[in-house]
């Protein structure tokens, strides 16, 4: 054993005592690094000139482009969470469903898919859900089991769904490794693995979990549920009819933003962070019109904009509009002053949305939300470049190279050992940190082993939303937990989502049986074989 | 002491303005970039660089504005149970060897290349791009003023952070 393997166990130790102990993780996983370095270096084992490359780790990270797509999807989030539509939509769908108790399951399911699809918050939308949905379904004679476990599981799904946080951050340190892997084997023009690869790869297995934890509903409720009495209270308020103008109003916005911000992404039209941008200036949209204080002119002016966004579209993909302002004329036709006119109107009510939301005092307090979420996500993305320098200095990667190789049954012993450790680093790391450390150190062995790059990546994903759904130390379950009732006990919360947990490991072995559920949508769309 | 508690408020109002208005920027000019390319075919260079210097500067800043508000993610399994005591003792510590020693080397590390910046007002790397990519990377060095700022006012107030947080908005605020 050389003594870079005890300065690396050294630092593997006194970090996890350093995060456990509950200090800022972000302080934690770059200080502890620098302590130990200078330690060793003091011994005269670790070269401290590995540090000068260190401010340019940083400006990589300040100019890295594709990173642009989080903050503006972090403030579509944060918008649409506090314009209150998902309350709106869950209370529709309730009705809808003539307040059954199953009926009452499945609209929490759908809704937190859109949801999901949307934002990709996890504590928030399991909060919400917690708050707004739980005292409904247990009103309404659903087993505490099933609802809670339903709403945990659920609320995970913003990680798997596009657009998601996790697969913007997991394509850009995929596509990393994926590069580097190729060129140590020779490959030196390996295709691009893009987020939008990602994206289209996990459409298939996201649906497939959606419809998974649906025919549990439906098991769980036709067979194993013990029938439970519907009469209690609330046939007594017989549901209002929903009108197809609420529906309209209410689920339409978020389902064409979902359509216009996926599809420009998976049809290799935007980049994400262009996706992005539509998705905050759609929400900004959506907000001022569900804020309580949104005036009659505002709401016209709003659905102004809105059609005018989508004649926008119609005339430019149809090429009516022959706009080219690049080239020195420009005549003047019946498109082009119709595309001026629309793309003014669009302007006019996206600026008065955010005037309105900013009189409201919704935008300032969403911002200042923003700010402190990316605050949070940027420091552990910078703090892990850190720990990833000192652990490569101590000689780190090859060593985990080495242990990588050493395991039994070739490819795949690997991947589980990757897989494990993943889903044990989820029950205390959060992602961003889990990301940017281990898929850096492992990612290019793995890599290497003639894995398909997009499979590897939706398997991680699936894989963190397991570990985070997992007793006892699963994000999900305290956030759950933060909000339900003293009644339901801890122990209950846990029993609750082991049928979920089952489910996702055995979506995982789905995934491993039929690979084509991912590969087969990123290669139809971008004719990518890896 | 008073004098501390002032500084920081300050250094936290400050950071949060700045951060609001390059957040309204950046989305702004993102979605002008994106109107501008897909019905008018257009793109400026300079408006790309606008978006990706108040991006740049954005997520740095952020970092103080998050420390200021104590909303940086912890792993709170054993923080339950620790005592209000053992609780300050514990970022007491990671401010003195954590926080201090990291952004303190940062500044050290980073000097040289901020100087050259400057000598040179080093602009976009694109031709044709935005001047003054040299007050973008000073943002760096200034962070890390700024956290070493908050840190001591964390140290000096008995393990307090310039903003309360309260536990609600901090589940909210977490992904």
């Amino acid at each position: 054993m050389s003594i870079e393997s005890l300065w690396l166990a050294l630092l593997v130790v006194s970090l996890l005592m350093a995060i456990m102990s509950g200090m800022p993780v972000m302080l934690a996983i770059s200080g502890i690094p620098i302590l130990i370095a200078l330690c060793a270096a003091g011994f005269g084992h670790f070269d401290l000139s590995f540090f000068g490359a260190f401010p340019q780790r940083i400006f990589g990270i300040m100019d890295n482009t594709l990173l642009i797509a989080i903050p503006l999807f972090i403030m579509m989030g944060v918008l649409l969470e506090r314009s209150n539509v998902a309350e709106k939509m869950l209370l529709i769908m309730a009705r809808f469903f003539g307040n059954s108790p199953s009926g009452l399951a499945y609209s929490v399911l759908i809704v937190s898919t859109l949801i999901a699809a949307s934002t990709g918050i996890i504590g928030a939308t399991i909060v919400m859900l917690g708050l707004i949905s739980l005292p409904a379904m247990l009103k309404s004679g659903l087993s505490q089991r099933l609802s809670a476990g339903l709403i945990c599981a659920s609320g995970t799904l913003g990680q798997i769904i596009p657009p998601s946080i996790v697969l913007i951050l997991l394509g850009d340190q995929i596509s990393n490794a994926y590069i580097e892997a190729q060129q140590n084997i020779g490959n030196f023009a390996p295709d691009p693995v893009s987020v939008g690869d990602l994206f289209a790869g996990a459409i298939i297995p996201g649906l497939l979990l959606v419809f998974l934890y649906a025919a549990y509903v439906f098991i769980h409720e036709k067979f194993l549920g013990t029938k439970t009495t519907i009469s209690q209270g609330l046939a007594a308020d017989k549901p209002k009819r929903v009108t197809l103008n609420e529906v309209c109003s209410v689920f339409l916005p978020p389902i064409l933003l979902i359509i216009s911000v996926l599809g420009a992404i998976l049809a290799g039209v935007a980049t994400p962070t262009e996706a992005a941008a539509v998705g905050v200036a759609g929400t900004l949209l959506i907000a001022a019109i569900n804020s309580q204080e949104a005036t009659v002119n505002l709401k016209r002016l709003v659905l102004c904009g809105v059609f005018s966004a989508f004649g926008l579209i119609v005339l430019v993909s149809f090429g009516f509009a022959k706009i080219d302002l690049s080239s020195i004329s420009q005549t003047l036709t019946l498109g082009f002053v119709g595309a001026v006119m629309m793309s003014l109107i669009l302007a006019a009510a996206i600026i008065f949305s955010a005037y309105r939301l900013f009189i409201a005092q919704v935008l300032s307090q969403s911002m200042r939300q923003t700010i402190s979420v990316s605050g949070m996500v940027f420091a552990i993305i910078i703090a892990a470049s850190m720990l990833s320098l000192v652990f490569r200095g101590f000689g780190g990667d090859e060593l985990v190279a080495q242990l990588l190789e050493k395991l039994p049954g070739d490819k795949w012993g690997a991947l589980l050992a990757v897989m494990l450790v993943i889903f044990l680093l989820g029950f205390i790391l959060e992602f961003v940190e889990i990301l940017f450390i281990v898929i850096p150190l492992v990612g290019p062995v793995i890599l290497a082993m003639d894995f398909n790059p997009v499979w590897i990546a939706i398997m991680i994903a699936l894989n963190l939303q397991t570990s985070f759904l997992t007793p006892p130390f699963g994000f999900a379950l305290f956030y759950f937990r933060s909000v339900a009732p003293a009644s339901l006990k801890t122990i209950d919360i846990y029993k609750s989502v082991i049928p979920f947990v089952c489910i996702q490991i055995l979506a995982m072995g789905i995934l491993v049986a039929y690979p084509a559920l991912v590969t087969w949508l990123p290669e139809l769309l971008n004719g990518n074989g890896y | 002491m008073q004098y501390w508690n002032k500084v920081s408020s300050h250094v936290q109002s400050g950071v949060e303005k700045l951060c609001s208005y390059l957040l309204i920027v950046l989305i702004f000019s993102e979605i002008s970039i994106v109107m501008l390319r897909y019905i008018y075919n257009v793109g400026f260079l300079k408006l790309h660089d606008i978006a990706l210097y108040s991006f740049s500067a954005l997520v740095i800043l952020s970092i103080v504005y998050s420390f200021g508000c104590n909303a940086h993610v912890r792993v709170d399994v054993f923080r339950d149970k620790q005592s209000d005591k053992s609780k300050r003792l514990i970022d007491k510590f990671a401010i003195l060897f954590c926080l201090y020693p990291l952004f303190s080397f940062i500044l050290y590390w980073v000097w040289p290349d901020i100087i050259y910046a400057w000598s040179i007002f080093e602009g976009s790397r694109e031709t044709g791009g935005l001047a003054g990519l040299f007050l973008v990377k000073s943002m760096l060095p200034l962070v890390a003023v700024l956290m070493m700022i908050q840190g001591s006012y964390v140290l000096l107030n008995g393990g307090n952070y310039p903003t309360k947080n309260n536990n609600e908005s901090a589940a909210e605020a977490t992904i």
